[in-house]
């Protein structure tokens, strides 16, 4: 099993790490002739130079460099499980980074609005509370005047008057103030939790682009393997059995044209 | 039928300007109900068990961390998914009758399988995808139509192609040679003789892989009287053991017995049921052979390929060679030297070797 896992991975990192040309590319350098060398034939070449080197280097029998190859093998394997494990946290942070960008467009929607709504709210509050404290103020005077009224002709009370008048009003004042800034601070209570919320979210973002920036700049993030060929290619004509070969591709393409545009007009389906 | 044209349909679309500049991806695939390889010519090959999962909630969404799951990590996992394996004796499940929820399930799940066999090969975005897909050899029209459907979508082009014949071009040997497909789901024969086989020059059977592992577990609560295993136990056993003719060494397997594990000798039980899967097979191939131009039969006897999964029986070419000296007086049997890939890569060539216009034809 673990000889396969070491197959399977090997091929990968000789994927992974090999370098990537095109035909017009090795012509351009020159190259006419080119020596193809199979995957399979490459792994098993590596395997049995590590064996016979760790059997020559150290002297070691069979037995004792099968050993230390397994172990070998076991800390390759437990390297590309360590590069599984990233690909599958950078997928992670991928899917993560997608809901946060969500998330914060949503938040940052609702902050403008609640914004918006806010400084509304408070225009309102502010027009209705002053309009409440003069409407208050007006009756309070007016009360007091009444109260004085009554006492009128006795002249040492005119002075009083006008001096309880402007307490009480200066009263009426504060606590329209009071009344008004509870009411905004009830309101911005609501705007602070959503900004704090943003920030929040705003720097959990900015961690998963940044784990993403380091992933493509360590060539986790793949742009694929690009096929050996640049054109559309077909069959040699300098092939031995170029003639059946062509009569047995077109009769593969006739029944693959007679079943696909079966599918598209509907004849063959039930 | 039409015969193709040099140049592009005039009635086909134009596929518009081609954004897809870089090149040009050949994929073949051999979707199998078993496992599935891909080839491409980007140098990838890669295969996969034929599974299919999809998380079952929330709670084991968030655990496994995916959508979807594959191969043997879907196997692994199948308690906490809705598991499928959408290829049931080489057919999609249910193709023959579209509405029903289960041929739905099953599609998207072949859908998904092929998406994700097409993603192993790393394409490039700006890479025409032209893939070939092995089907077998006698797979149902509403089969064939409901794999185009699943590939159209991730591909640029794509063709189906019988398995055998695939794996018998791949090795171009395409005159006078009788190809035995060993499979999951089916055991495909198919004999060539230089031109598109015919359903005359096919015979498809239904004791396949996933038949051989009954016939086993049969074997099995016989031979190992309290063991509590299953069919996928089963399958693990054949695949590491099976075999027919002489044992080289005593097959001992570790069941439970009440809990406690026990070591069963399954040689003989093993032995039986492996040895059950050749008369049906040389049945049909003596139908082949004996059906075929008398002048030519002696090389078709001589020319026998055996390819497939089931082809890493031990000793199973020796002892279909025997059994042919019984029924046809002799034959000589080869077994090709890659089966996992052997039909991937006769897709492959074959997606290689057709011609560009054809591929235009079918966008």
């Amino acid at each position: 099993m673990k000889g396969k896992e070491l197959k399977q991975s090997l091929k990968e990192a000789l994927r992974r790490f090999s370098f990537r040309t095109t035909p017009d590319d090795l012509k351009r350098r020159g190259v006419e002739n080119v020596h193809v060398v199979g995957l399979d034939r490459i792994v098993g070449l590596v395997e049995e130079a590590v064996r016979r080197t760790l059997a020559r280097s150290f002297h070691l029998g069979n037995q004792g460099a099968g050993t230390l190859a397994a172990g070998a093998k076991e800390e390759f394997l437990k390297l590309l499980e360590r590069t599984k494990d990233l690909e599958k946290a950078r997928d992670e942070a991928e899917r993560m980074r997608k809901e946060l960008e969500a998330q914060v467009d949503t938040l940052r929607l609702r902050l403008k609005e609640t914004e918006a709504g806010l400084h509304k709210e408070r225009q309102r509050i502010k027009e209705t509370v002053e309009a409440q404290a003069l409407l208050e103020e007006a009756k309070l005077a007016e009360a007091i005047r009444t109260l004085f009224r009554t006492w009128e002709g006795r002249e040492d009370l005119s002075l009083l008057r006008e001096e309880v008048v402007g307490l009480v009003s200066a009263h009426v004042v504060q606590e329209k103030n009071k009344a008004l800034a509870a009411a905004m601070e009830e309101r911005d209570e609501e705007a602070q939790r959503l900004r704090r919320r943003v920030a929040k979210l705003a720097s959990s973002l900015e961690k998963a682009e940044e784990a993403l920036r380091n992933y493509a700049r360590n060539g986790q993030i793949d742009q694929g393997i690009s096929s050996v060929f640049r054109t559309i290619q077909g069959l040699s004509p300098v092939d031995p059995e170029y003639k059946r070969k062509k009569d047995v591709l077109k009769d593969i393409f006739l029944s693959n044209l007679k079943l696909q545009k079966g599918i598209e007009t509907g004849e063959q389906k039930p | 039928m039409n015969e193709p044209s040099q140049t592009p349909n005039p009635s086909t679309p134009d596929p518009g300007p081609a954004d897809k500049s870089h090149g040009v991806l050949y994929v073949g695939i051999d979707l199998g109900t078993s496992r599935t390889s891909v080839c491409a010519s980007n140098g990838v090959r890669q295969t996969l068990a034929s599974y299919v999962g999809y998380p079952k909630d929330v709670v084991s969404r968030k655990a496994l961390g995916k959508d979807i799951l594959f191969g043997q990590e879907a196997m692994d996992n199948r308690l906490s998914l809705r598991f499928f394996r959408p290829l049931e004796k080489g057919e999609l499940k249910g193709s023959d009758r579209e509405d029903s929820p289960e041929a739905k399930e099953n599609l998207q799940a072949a859908r998904d399988l092929i998406h994700h066999t097409i993603e192993l090969c790393a394409p490039r975005k700006d890479e025409l995808i032209y893939a070939v897909i092995g089907v077998p050899a006698q797979a149902s029209i509403h089969n064939k139509n409901a794999i185009i459907e699943a590939a159209k979508d991730i591909v640029d082009s794509v063709m189906l192609c019988s398995e055998p014949f695939a794996v018998a071009y791949s090795m171009d040997r395409l005159m006078d040679v009788l190809v035995i497909d060993i499979g999951a789901g089916t055991v495909d024969l198919c004999r060539m003789h230089g031109t598109m086989p015919e359903d005359s020059d096919q015979i498809t059977l239904y004791k396949g892989g996933d038949w051989l592992d009954q016939e086993i577990f049969k074997e099995f609560k016989t031979a190992c009287p309290g063991a509590d295993f299953n069919i996928n136990m089963v399958k693990t056993i054949k695949e590491k053991y099976a075999f027919v003719g002489e044992a080289l060494d005593p097959v001992l397997v570790e069941f439970p017995v009440k809990g406690k594990p026990t070591t069963f000798d399954v040689t003989e039980p093993l032995r039986r049921a492996c040895k059950r899967i050749i008369p049906p097979m040389v049945e049909a191939l003596h139908e082949l052979v004996a059906s075929f131009d008398p002048e030519f039969q002696e090389r078709l006897r001589r020319n026998v390929l055996l390819a497939g999964g089931g082809s890493q029986i031990r000793a199973l070419d020796v002892e279909i060679e025997k059994e042919m000296k019984e029924r046809l007086g002799g034959g000589r049997v080869e077994r090709i030297e890659d089966p996992l890939y052997a039909g991937a890569n006769g897709a492959l060539k074959i997606a290689h070797d057709m011609p560009g216009e054809y591929w235009q034809q079918l966008r």
